[in-house]
């Protein structure tokens, strides 16, 4: 069809263009593909529900004990609770900027939300480690400041930029006509934003949220060098804790290929995307159910 | 022979049937306005015949077109269609490049190198469209510095210069003041002598000023087509009627 | 009464938020300054890092230069799929079919974690391929990480370009692709150069992906493709978590720190060029 009616050089042309697009987007199944591949033996000996509720890690035992529960913990309490803390205030400055915010100083925080973005994750952990975990082991007494709390208060600065900007995208998309007709009705705007605005944003709002807790399951430099690495079965936000993706960077290095070990860590680079992936559907679909209950 | 030819031509938008079973032939050297409503499918007729109309999502087509004898769909390579076929559209459109450039743009894409070639080509068709006096000194600078009515005019320029022997243009004068209108309205007379022309126009007064035949068109049906005089003054039907007579209040 | 305190509690609430971001970047900034800047000399930046163990005095130039040859490499690697792909989207695939699955596939791309973008390269280039921990493998990394961020920042640059010149170039029966090289990209070069700059900065301040694919923490970075290199931001980890030097280690922070911040800004006064552009 799209080459009806082209000439012989821009049916190349197009071609090419059709070719290299198409090859290089499949990369992503096959990125895939190939981490399944590498991790097939796990799911065969071990089971999925072995290796995801196995509260063991010792991959180096033989026979090798390989369940990742208390990283998947880990990763949950870090992601979770960065949200719990970004929500707030990533909520907060965006409809402070949508709404609220004098000119000239939303034209100074919206390149700076950027430049916040664009602060690498090394850096933030980096500054974690040496300014806050220090602070918590002055302050309370501790002998080392790690946890899980400290690498959600450092997400929650990395994710804050993704809330803000998607929020405030969603709340500029609603129609000018509801910001006219309630301030025709004479309610103050903090009322109109929280009881109109907000309800007709949401669906963009929540979706910035997922987005975010996403970001924040992957994140590895900050975890890495916050949550205190231990292997144990977290029991609160307070204790130490090592997320899916600190498990891989860490031991990645020092596997041979071929062995459980090495297997074993394809298989929670598996995990993680599934869980990234599963957390992206189910945003869309939950939105879809919203969308049609109006 | 006629140069453009409808035959039992229906177009849609998805399931949406926007041009119902149209018959009609255009004249060479002549100039024919189609009138009708807003949204009656004058632009779809037009963007029919040089299978323009097919860059919207959605559109699909039966019947056929004949261009010069050939049917449109049947052509291997669209470009020749096209640039038997020139458009102009409702708002004029600088290319983001040197006035010059603008109207050397389907040239150069066709072939023409020769730099003496290439002067010959810009001088005669901004001549044509009467631009020539009023840009010759500023040939290299952008053409969106041009007013409405000289792009409107550059535009045409840039038509020609791929030696169409059609000339649509849709509504090309509803966003200019009337001295440009009427400059465009001169050169197209002078233009029919050579090309087959055919105009959308919702301005009434103009499609009776230059056009020689007329088509009335109303819900996607071609309800009349006739010599200007007889549209306007003894239509047959009462639907065109009824439309031209607002012209006469 | 109740009413007029929530309302200011409200508007305290969204104030608060709006000045924490603008007081948080300042902190970062200025902490790092205050703590780095002086440790920052032509040295630093010029010598190999020294001491023993080494990193505890010296330089970092080996890790300016391996981040740099990273970068490069990416951008290298990603740019001509990265554009193809944006291009398809824009000019050749459109609303289709194919365009749809290929637009979801670098979407979800964006979201995939680096580190296991990492993963790949390393069970991929490391191992099977044999490429070892290296530059080579490092910059695949990167570019695949950055792919998703090029391939949607062009298709936006092109598909903010006035459709009517489309219309007009196609009414000429020229072809897509000359309308693309004389008029289509040339009006989108300043947004597409931005997406560019932000690519590398992405790429610059990636630690997870080269750590297991290209990162040493030593190395002379020469560029040779098959050896590891230093890159600043795994040297940062390295000061840090081996307790090397915590002045280095501010130091290379704000290094870094102010080469992405200067990236970053280029890449927003290149897309506000383009948004004064798109609006003539
Ligand atoms: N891209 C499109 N997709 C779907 N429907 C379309 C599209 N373009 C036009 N239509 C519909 O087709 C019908 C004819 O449109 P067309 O633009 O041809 O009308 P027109 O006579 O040129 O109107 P006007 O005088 O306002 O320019 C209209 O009902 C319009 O809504
Ligand atoms: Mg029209």
């Amino acid at each position: 069809m799209i080459y009806r009616g082209l000439g012989l050089k821009e049916k190349i042309i197009s071609s090419i263009i059709i070719s290299v697009a198409t090859v290089s987007s499949l990369l992503l199944l096959a990125m895939l593909i190939f981490i399944l591949r590498e991790s097939w033996p796990i799911w065969s000996q071990i089971g999925v529900s072995g290796f995801l509720f196995g509260s063991s890690w010792r991959p180096l035992n033989t026979p090798p004990e390989i369940g990742i529960l208390s990283m998947i913990v880990s990763t949950m309490w870090v992601a979770g609770g960065a949200l719990l803390i970004a929500a707030p205030l990533g909520f907060g400055c965006a409809i402070f900027l949508a709404e609220f915010a004098p000119r000239p100083l939303a034209a100074i925080l919206r390149p700076v939300i950027n430049m916040l973005t664009g602060i690498p994750s090394v850096v933030y952990g980096f500054l974690g480690a040496a300014v806050l975990v220090k602070f918590f082991e002055v302050k309370f007494d501790l002998a080392s400041g790690e946890s899980l709390f400290a690498a959600s208060l450092i997400l929650a600065i990395m994710v804050i930029p993704f809330i803000v900007a998607n929020s405030e995208a969603a709340l500029r998309l609603v129609a000018p006509e509801y910001r006219h007709a309630g301030i025709a009705l004479g309610v103050s705007r903090q009322y109109l934003t929280l009881r109109i605005l907000v309800p007709l944003a949401r669906k963009g709002m929540f979706g910035a949220l997922v987005l975010a807790f996403g970001r924040a399951m992957g994140e590895t430099m900050a975890v890495l060098m916050l949550a205190g690495n231990t292997l144990r079965l977290p029991g609160s936000w307070f204790d130490k804790g090592e997320p899916l993706p600190a498990l891989i960077a860490l031991e990645l290095g020092s596997t041979t290929p071929g062995s459980s070990h090495h297997q074993a860590l394809f298989a929670v680079g598996l995990v993680l995307v599934l869980m990234v992936i599963a957390v992206n559907i189910g945003i869309n679909l939950l939105l879809n159910r919203l969308q049609k209950g109006g | 022979m006629s140069t453009v030819e409808f035959i039992d031509f229906h177009a849609f938008y998805g399931q949406k049937a926007v041009l119902h079973n149209i018959n009609v032939e255009f004249g060479p050297k002549s100039i024919t306005a189609i009138i009708g409503p807003s949204g009656c499918g004058k632009t779809t007729l037009l963007r029919s015949i040089n299978r323009t109309a097919e860059m919207e999502r959605g559109f699909n087509s039966h019947g056929d077109i004949r261009v010069l004898g050939g049917s449109i769909k049947e052509v291997r390579n669209l470009s020749v269609l096209r640039r038997q076929v020139g458009m102009v559209y409702q708002t004029p459109v600088a290319l983001p490049l040197s006035i010059m450039e603008n109207v050397l743009f389907g040239p150069r894409y066709y072939g023409v190198k020769n730099r003496s070639d290439l002067d010959a080509i810009m001088e005669k068709c901004l001549r044509q469209v009467a631009l020539w006096d009023e840009v010759k000194d500023r040939l290299k600078r952008p053409a969106a510095q041009l007013s409405g009515g000289q792009k409107q005019r550059l535009a045409i320029a840039r038509a020609l210069a791929v030696e169409p022997r059609v000339l649509l243009l849709d509504e090309p004068c509803s966003s200019l003041d009337p001295a440009s209108t009427g400059l465009i309205e001169d050169l197209l007379t002078q233009l029919a002598e050579g090309l087959c022309i055919i105009i959308v126009t919702h301005n009434l007064f103009q499609a009776r000023r230059i056009s020689h035949e007329t088509a009335f068109i109303l819900d996607g049906r071609l309800i009349e087509k006739a010599p200007t005089q007889k549209l306007f003054e003894s239509p047959d039907s009462p639907k065109t009627r009824g439309f031209v007579s607002g012209l006469f209040g | 009464m109740k009413k007029a305190i929530t309302d200011l509690l409200l508007l305290g609430w969204f104030w608060v938020s709006g000045l924490l971001i603008l007081v948080i970047l300042l902190a970062i900034i200025i902490y790092l300054i205050w703590r780095g800047g002086p440790f920052i000399s032509s040295g630093f930046i010029l010598e190999s890092p020294g001491g023993f163990p080494l990193g505890t005095e010296g330089g970092i130039f080996p890790a300016i230069k391996g981040t740099l040859w990273l970068i490069l490499l990416a951008l290298v690697i990603s740019i001509v799929p990265g554009l193809l792909t944006a291009i398809y989207l824009s000019e050749y695939g459109r609303s289709g079919r194919l365009a749809e699955i290929i637009n979801l596939l670098v979407q979800s791309m964006a979201g995939i974690p680096s580190i296991i973008t990492g993963l790949f390269v390393y069970a991929l280039g490391v191992v099977t391929l044999g490429w070892g921990i290296s530059l080579l493998a490092g910059g695949f990394a990167l570019a695949i990480m950055v792919f998703p961020v090029i391939v949607v920042s062009s298709r936006d640059a092109l598909l903010a370009v006035d459709e009517n010149y489309r219309l007009v170039a196609n009414s000429l029966g020229v072809s897509k692709s000359y309308t693309l090289y004389r008029v289509i990209f040339p009006r989108a070069a300043a947004g597409i150069t931005a997406g560019l700059l932000l690519a590398l900065g992405y790429a610059a301040g990636a630690t997870a992906p080269i750590m297991v694919t290209a990162a040493a923490v030593i190395a002379s970075s020469s560029g040779a493709l098959l050896e590891p290199v230093m890159a600043l931001p795994y040297h940062l980890y390295i000061l840090f978590n081996e307790h090397l030097s915590m002045n280095h280690a501010y130091a290379t922070a704000l290094v870094l720190v102010g080469l992405l911040l200067f990236i970053n800004i280029l890449a927003l006064s290149l897309s506000s060029l383009q948004e004064r552009i798109n609006r003539h």
